[in-house]
C-alpha cells in the first residue's frame, strides 16, 4: 500500500461519483472552483453503471430515466453542461406496461392516451382518473400543504373507489421507491408519478455508462479531478468543522468543504474522526429504515426474441391485487415465488434485466439461496417470454451484498431512506448537516429519489455551496 | 426547550443559511425558502414540538417571527 502523505488543499472534496456527487462537482467545477471527486470503484456511476460480460451490455441497475421533458430536472441538467452530445437519450413508447390479472395496461408518452385507456377499462372512475392525473401534475399550494402528513394511498383514495385500481396505480411505487402507497410519503409517491412515470421511459443509447462518464469526463475538463478506486477511511473534522479526508491508501487531502455523495449512515458511525455525533443523531442512525435492496438478474440473449415484446418498456408483472402482501413478502423467503417483479428487455433485444426489491440479508443466506431465486424467476419470465430458456447465452445475479458491495451503500439499499411519512422531511440529512463544511448530496438526504432526485439535490448543493461563499452562480447558455 | 432558537435552527437546517444570519424579521422569501421548503420547515416544526398547525395557517407562516408566534400559540393554547 502506498504510504505517501500528499498534502492537497481543494475548495471542495466529493465522496462518491454517484449521479449526486457527479452533477454537483460539474457544477462547482463549472464555477471555476478546484474539486476532487473520489469514487471508491474502479468506474463511476454507483447505480446508474453498466458492465460487459460474454460480449453483453448490461445495466447494472438503473436502466431508464425520467425528467426529461423540457422543464424536467434531468433536461436542464443536460442543458447546463452541455452534455448532449456525448450522451444520446431516447424514449420508449409505452414507458411502462402493468401486467395485471386481468389486463395489460400501457402508460404512454401521450398521457390523454394513457387515461383512454385506463378510462376504458375502469369506465366508472373516468373523471376520477381525470382529475388524478391533473393533480398530480400541477399540485402546488393549499393541496400541497393538506397532504404534508399524508399517505400516497390517502391520495388515491381521494380521487378512487375501485380498490383495483388503486393497486395498479400503487404497483410503480413498490418498485420505484420500495414501499408500497400506504406507508409511502404523498410528496414522493406524486413525484414519482410526475418525474418517472408520466415523464418516463428515457434510456441512454450504448447504455447507462454514458452518463457518469460524461459527467466524469465535463469535471476533468474543468479544474476538477476524478480519483476512481480510492476509498475515503476518515473525515477529518476539527473543533465542530471539516478540514479534508484520509483516502484508503494513507493519502490526506484537505479542504474546508466536504461533499458526502455516499451512504449517509457509514459517514456519521464511522467515518468521521473529531467530532462525535448527538445521542439524538446516534439514535436517529439506530432507528431509520433504509429503503429495500434488490435482487437483479442479467439475462444475455443468443438470438432475438420474437413477437411483441416491448423492447424498451418497464414491465411489472402484479401477480394479484393485495399490494400489502406483495410488500411483506419482499422482505422474506418466498420474495422471488409471490411473482411480482420488474422486467425490461433491452431496445436492441439483445439482454434482459429482471429486479425485485427486496430487504438485505447476509452474505451466506444469498449463497444458499441466489441459484434457487434465480431459477424461480427464469420460470416466472418464461410464462410471459416462452421458450426463453433456449434463448439465454448469459445469466447472473446481482444480490443485496453485490449492491452493497459495489455502491457502499447502507444495507444494499436502491433508494437512500425510505421515503415514508415519518422519515421523509428528517432535517438531520438536509443537505447542509450539523458539521461546519459538511454537505450531505444524493439519495441519503431524505428527499432525494431516482436519478432525476439525485441529480436534482446534487445541483441544489452545488448552488448552496456557491451561495454561501458568495460565487456566483454561473449559468451556461 | 428555548423555542426560538429551535425554530431558527430548524430553519437553517432546511434554508442552508447559518443560524446568524437569520433573524426574527427575516421573511421565508429573504431565505431562498420556495413553498415546498416552507412545508418541509413545517412539517420539522409539527414534529419537533408535537404539534399540529391548521392547514390554512401554514400560507400564513411567512416570516421567521410568524413560525416562532405560531408554535408558541399552539405550545401555549
Amino acid at each position: 500500500m502506498d504510504k505517501t502523505i500528499v498534502s492537497d488543499k481543494y475548495d471542495a472534496i466529493i465522496i462518491g461519483a454517484g449521479i449526486g456527487g457527479l452533477v454537483c462537482g460539474c457544477y462547482l467545477a463549472n464555477a471555476g472552483l478546484r474539486i476532487m471527486l473520489l469514487e471508491q470503484h474502479h468506474k463511476p456511476g454507483g447505480y446508474c453503471s453498466s458492465f460487459r460480460r460474454n460480449g453483453f451490455i448490461f445495466d447494472a441497475a438503473a436502466h431508464s430515466l425520467g425528467s426529461f421533458r423540457e422543464g424536467g430536472h434531468l433536461h436542464k441538467i443536460f442543458k447546463d453542461l452541455s452534455i448532449y452530445d456525448s450522451v444520446k437519450v431516447k424514449r420508449s413508447d409505452p414507458s411502462n406496461m402493468i401486467f395485471t390479472p386481468d389486463h395489460n395496461i400501457s402508460i404512454w408518452n401521450d398521457i390523454n392516451k394513457t387515461k383512454k385507456e385506463l378510462s376504458a377499462l375502469y369506465p366508472k372512475e373516468k373523471n376520477n382518473i381525470d382529475n388524478f392525473f391533473d393533480y398530480i401534475l400541477n399540485i402546488k399550494g393549499q393541496d400541497a400543504i393538506k397532504v404534508r402528513n399524508k399517505t400516497f394511498l390517502d391520495v388515491l383514495e381521494m380521487f378512487f373507489t375501485d380498490k383495483r385500481l388503486i393497486s395498479i396505480l400503487s404497483i410503480p411505487l413498490l418498485g420505484n421507491g420500495g414501499l408500497p402507497a400506504s406507508k409511502m410519503h404523498a410528496f414522493t409517491g406524486i413525484s414519482i408519478y410526475s418525474e418517472f412515470i408520466l415523464d418516463g421511459g428515457y434510456y441512454i443509447d450504448e447504455g447507462m455508462q454514458k452518463l457518469p462518464d460524461a459527467l466524469s469526463k465535463y469535471i476533468s475538463g474543468k479544474k476538477g479531478t476524478v480519483l476512481l478506486s480510492r476509498s475515503v477511511e476518515r473525515i477529518i473534522c476539527d473543533k465542530g468543522s471539516v478540514q479534508g479526508v484520509v483516502l484508503n491508501n494513507g493519502d490526506v487531502m484537505y479542504s474546508n468543504v466536504v461533499i458526502s455523495a455516499c451512504d449517509a449512515h457509514q459517514v456519521f458511525t464511522r467515518l468521521l474522526d473529531g467530532y462525535e455525533v448527538s445521542h439524538g443523531l446516534e439514535n436517529k442512525l439506530i432507528q431509520m429504515e433504509p429503503s429495500l435492496s434488490a435482487f437483479i438478474l442479467y439475462i444475455g440473449l443468443n438470438d432475438k426474441l420474437k413477437g411483441a415484446l416491448h423492447p424498451g418498456t418497464n414491465i411489472w408483472h402484479l401477480p394479484h391485487y393485495n399490494i400489502e402482501d406483495i410488500y411483506e413478502s419482499l422482505s422474506n423467503d418466498s420474495f422471488a415465488e409471490q411473482k411480482y417483479f420488474l422486467y425490461r428487455i433491452s431496445p436492441d433485444k439483445n439482454t434482459i434485466q429482471l429486479l425485485v426489491n427486496t430487504s438485505y440479508r447476509n452474505a451466506d443466506y444469498w449463497n444458499e439461496n441466489k441459484e434457487r431465486i434465480q431459477e424461480t424467476l427464469i420460470n416466472h419470465l418464461e410464462n410471459i417470454i416462452p421458450d426463453l430458456r433456449n434463448h439465454i447465452k448469459h445469466v447472473e445475479t446481482a444480490t443485496p451484498i453485490t449492491l452493497a458491495k459495489f455502491t457502499r451503500n447502507y444495507r444494499g439499499s436502491a433508494f437512500g431512506w425510505a421515503h415514508s411519512v415519518e422519515q421523509l422531511f428528517d432535517v438531520d440529512f438536509n443537505i447542509r448537516s450539523s458539521i461546519k463544511g459538511l454537505y450531505l448530496t444524493g439519495h441519503w438526504t431524505a428527499k432525494a429519489l431516482g436519478i432525476p432526485g439525485v441529480a436534482y439535490v446534487g445541483s441544489a448543493t452545488a448552488k448552496l455551496i456557491m451561495m454561501k461563499d458568495n460565487i456566483m452562480y454561473k449559468q451556461t447558455a | 426547550m428555548d423555542v426560538e432558537r429551535e425554530i431558527i435552527s430548524i430553519i437553517a437546517e432546511v434554508s442552508g443559511f447559518e443560524t446568524e444570519e437569520i433573524s426574527m424579521n427575516s421573511s421565508l422569501e429573504d431565505l431562498d425558502i420556495d413553498s415546498i421548503r416552507a412545508i418541509e420547515i413545517t412539517v420539522a416544526l409539527e414534529k419537533k414540538f408535537k404539534i399540529s398547525i391548521r392547514d390554512e395557517d401554514v400560507p400564513e407562516m411567512r416570516t421567521v417571527k410568524a413560525a416562532i408566534d405560531k408554535v408558541n400559540q399552539l405550545l401555549n393554547g
